[in-house]
């Protein structure tokens, strides 16, 4: 019997809900996650005891040790952080399943620590994408292709996230 | 900073944002917080360690909260003057609306 199972995931910094949802069921049904590697899309778990966990994930480029603490001694285990401060909890429940966010306020935030990494960078491709126009060196062709399919990427990245944020708005003033 | 201008700016808050402040009237931790607001709401209202941390932050930066001292790894935080302030003008704002709701509903509790 195959005792390590591999599974490749890609999942959106908005709507991680896909991902955890995996996770959840695989160790629902006694597959434990062991390892996250390829910033955060290459699962791996080992054959073990099922179990009823949430998992959460929280995007904090900057956090002080208070962060860890904290969800510490609400019983989450850190499974997983990096890429630049994702960090994947699991917390194993009986009725409730638990949540590291309990306001639509807090994924609000989320996404616009998202946004404030994603903004300058996206100052920058375009930046570098108009020098690349002015210099117009046959030899940089592709680059300049690549920039194209870059900023398009950044386009959709902010365009979601300002979406979402939308989305939580109005479900607080509901 | 001025009465109209906390009321404008904080004003009405969310419930978690009122218990948490609420919860720091005396000195505690962000576990202690989310222990107390379970316990006084008898555990209608449980807040996520992401978001008492996000919300800790952000009262920090507002100064309506400051650290008072660090234990074992842990920030305990307490109200500064402003947050003082805050918490009895939401208090007076939900005494009005309690208060209205029983004077229109004739009292019926």
């Amino acid at each position: 019997m195959k005792t390590i199972k591999t599974v490749w995931f890609f999942w959106w910094g908005w709507s991680p809900d896909n991902m955890e949802n995996m996770l959840e069921r695989m160790e629902a049904s006694g597959w434990k996650l062991f390892q996250v590697d390829y910033y955060g899309i290459r699962f791996k778990f080992t054959r073990g005891q099922e179990e009823k966990v949430r998992y959460s994930v929280d995007y904090q480029p900057v956090v002080d040790e208070n962060y860890l603490t904290l969800f510490d001694e609400d019983g989450w285990e850190m499974k997983w952080t990096g890429a630049g401060g994702w960090y994947l909890w699991k917390k194993p429940y009986i009725s409730v399943r638990p949540e590291i966010f309990t306001e639509s306020s807090s994924l609000i935030e989320r996404n616009n620590r998202l946004l404030k990494l994603l903004t300058p960078l996206f100052a920058m491709l375009i930046i570098i994408f108009v020098l690349l126009l002015i210099l117009q060196n046959p030899r940089l062709q592709w680059l300049t292709y690549l920039y194209v399919v870059l900023i398009a990427l950044y386009v959709y990245m902010i365009a979601q996230l300002q979406k979402f944020n939308r989305k939580l708005k109005n479900e607080i003033r509901e | 900073m001025e009465t109209e201008l906390l009321i404008k700016k904080y004003l009405p808050m969310t419930e978690s944002a009122y218990y948490i402040l609420l919860s720091l009237n005396e000195p505690r931790h962000g576990y202690g917080i989310m222990q107390h607001v379970e316990e006084i709401t008898k555990g209608r209202i449980k807040i996520g360690p992401g978001t008492i941390y996000g919300t800790l932050s952000k009262l920090e930066s507002e100064k309506l909260i400051m650290q008072d001292r660090e234990i074992d790894r842990k920030k305990i935080f307490k109200l500064t003057d402003d947050g003082k302030r805050v918490i009895n003008l939401e208090l007076l704002r939900l005494k009005e609306l309690y208060d209205n709701g029983m004077i229109e509903m004739g009292g019926a509790i």
